[in-house]
């Protein structure tokens, strides 16, 4: 997309554009489905968060409560400190890009951009600039005279983006705003919605349930499960620090040990499970001797034959090994368990990793997760 | 294989001749010089050219236009009242009154003629309104023509994606800017569609006109009729050939507005 125009780069971030979100307790049902069961969550001025989950979550329902397109049964929802349930949709200083697009069949690219500020009752003389200004930051002035039905996804996808942003909202809500492309033009589009945020300061609230999505774009993410927030925080933190199994497998693959606590020394907590003994470090949580836990670790995290073996380390056999391109992914069983690990296709040896022969295996402590669940 | 394909598109052929032949007698008749008869003595434009000074045609055309462009817009601005609000207001109960939408469909004319006469009559004794002439043929084509108006927004209403009200919502537009400016120029086509319907229908209706209009308002059809009595003349048959013209373009304007994407 476009460099924005100097003056303008400059007020956005001055002036601190995005608003705050703070929703409490929100509820949304529909009939005995809770679609929103106690939805809190705070989102910062000018941030990009995104909101993760399976489909039926309620993620979309939690968006479509923030622009005032449904509305909650309990709880509330503040925009820059402003009470906003009361608060109709129009009148919300919300933007909202939708999932199928829904521009108006009916106008031009120009008129569907202008529409917002013409609802407004500016004057053609004050839209129209705006009007430009918007269409040549997401590079769609050529297309200013054609109807929608004549555009591809990408270009749709666009024009959405410029009737939002050129109303300059202080939120700007995105729902699945790339599901319907293919898979080369998306990845481009994420990097160019990400840039354009940066540049708008706008906070820009996002729903996905691509968590490749989510981790590439988002200052934040809030992992949904049934109704429910179960964990806000960057991505990177989702994906080391896990708070429970859902977590743990929504993101990314991942290696799930049952185990029973045996011994605590310290920091370090002894853990019996299937593979054997295995010591972990322990979090804040007060874990007492003989409590059921769960363990995670990466794939990419499990160590094959390493050069000085730990205290975590254990023969296996290796079940099967798949090239992938850049990675290799191997199945391991130690004792009863079947394992997975992923290394660089570089690092592993011609003849050492074949199905069938024996390995030892190592989970290093620093890489094994204690979830909640 | 091969016969029964022949078999079926000889049937089909006399099929369409049956139901085209008797029009197609009137059509090529009105042009024949003849007066009376069957006998063909040349083709003439005479006929055409003596409608247009015809007083009594002249007069019935003009009811015919008044009463026509009066209902059609009449049932126009309610059909599509109904149809909005069954589509996005009525929860409940909107099957029934779904169903019952088709009902003035189906009632055969008469039935709808003979009502019409004795609710007019009520009307008059209760409350000295729905004299019968102008008015009551005008109230009385409108009661017919706004299930079709309603039935084709109503489809064109269903095709819709209902995001697109959203997105006017949540770029600030108010209920009625939602209306003006998103609702109504999608369900255009669809009104003039419904409308192009009512128009013919009130154009050509015989029934509903005879039985509740009086004295001063005849209309084309009823003059037809009332000619016709006193003997057919190819003056008739070429009035018919044209009120049958402007029907036919109406209705295939009609299916195209029809025939337009939504999205």
């Amino acid at each position: 997309m476009q460099q924005v125009p100097e003056a303008t780069a400059s007020r956005k971030s001055s002036d601190h554009l995005g608003a705050g979100i703070e929703g409490v307790g929100l509820v949304r049902a529909f009939g005995a489905f809770r679609a929103l069961d106690g939805v809190s969550v705070s989102i910062r001025p000018g941030e990009f968060f995104s909101i993760l989950g399976p489909s039926g979550c309620g993620k979309t329902t939690l968006l479509r409560v923030i622009a005032g397109l449904d509305s909650a049964d309990a709880g509330s929802l503040s925009i820059d400190g402003e009470e906003m349930l009361a608060i109709p949709a129009n009148k919300r200083p919300v933007n909202t890009v939708f999932q199928s697009y829904a521009l108006f069949p009916h106008l031009t690219v120009r008129d569907n951009v202008s529409f917002g500020l013409r609802m407004k009752g500016l004057s053609p003389g004050e839209v129209a600039p705006r009007v430009e200004r918007a269409m040549e930051l997401v590079e769609i002035g050529p297309m200013a005279g054609r109807k929608p039905a004549q555009l591809s996804g990408g270009q749709k996808q666009r024009v959405a983006l410029a009737r939002a942003i050129v109303n300059e909202p202080r939120v700007l809500l995105l729902d699945e705003p790339l599901a319907a492309l293919d898979l080369r033009l998306r990845r481009q589009l994420q990097t160019e919605l990400r840039s354009l945020q940066r540049r708008l300061g706008m906070t820009f609230v996002h729903v996905t349930h691509d968590q490749e999505e989510a981790l590439a774009m988002s200052d934040r993410i809030a992992v949904m499960n049934a109704g429910r927030i179960v964990q806000v925080a960057s991505g990177r933190e989702l994906y080391e620090r896990p708070k429970n199994r859902f977590v743990a497998q929504f993101l990314g693959a991942c290696n799930l040990i049952p185990g029973t606590v045996t011994a605590r020394a310290g920091n370090v907590l002894t853990v019996a499970t299937n593979v054997g003994p295995l010591e972990v470090r322990a979090g804040h949580g007060t874990l007492p001797a003989s409590s059921q836990v769960t363990l995670a670790i990466r794939p990419e995290r499990v160590r094959l034959n390493p050069e000085v073996p730990g205290r975590n380390s254990f023969s296996a056999e290796l079940r099967d090994a798949m090239f992938t391109g850049a990675e290799t992914q191997f199945t391991l069983s130690v004792a009863e368990m079947a394992l997975r690990a992923v290394l660089a296709s570089e690092s592993v040896g011609a003849g050492s990793l074949r199905p069938g022969s024996a390995v030892v295996v190592d989970l290093p402590a620093s890489a094994l997760i204690v979830l909640e669940d | 294989m091969r016969r029964s394909s022949w078999f079926n598109s000889a049937v089909a052929w006399a099929v369409y001749a049956l139901l085209y032949a008797p029009i197609a007698i009137v059509v090529v008749f009105s042009f024949n010089a003849a007066r009376a008869g069957m006998e063909w003595q040349g083709a003439t434009l005479d006929w055409y050219r003596r409608l247009f000074v015809n007083e009594q045609v002249q007069s019935a055309l003009k009811v015919s236009l008044i009463v026509a462009v009066t209902s059609t817009a009449m049932a126009a601005v309610l059909g599509t009242t109904l149809a909005l609000a069954l589509e996005k207001h009525m929860r409940r109960g909107r099957e029934w009154v779904n169903g019952l939408l088709a009902v003035p469909v189906f009632v055969p004319d008469i039935v709808l003629a003979v009502a019409l006469l004795l609710f007019f009559g009520l009307m008059r004794d209760w409350f000295k309104v729905f004299e019968l002439g102008l008015t009551t043929i005008i109230a009385g084509h409108v009661t017919f023509q706004i299930p079709f108006v309603a039935m084709v927004v109503r489809a064109r209403l269903a095709g819709m994606d209902p995001a697109l009200d959203e997105a006017a919502r949540d770029l600030g537009a108010t209920s009625w800017q939602v209306f003006r400016h998103v609702t109504l120029p999608l369900l255009m086509p669809g009104i003039v569609a419904g409308a192009m319907l009512a128009f013919t229908l009130s154009l050509d209706d015989f029934v509903v006109s005879f039985f509740s209009g009086g004295p001063g308002s005849t209309t084309l059809p009823v003059y037809i009729y009332s000619s016709v009595k006193r003997g057919v003349t190819p003056e008739i048959h070429a009035l018919s050939t044209l009120l049958m013209a402007v029907s036919v373009i109406a209705t295939v304007v009609a299916m195209m507005l029809q025939r337009r994407d939504v999205r």
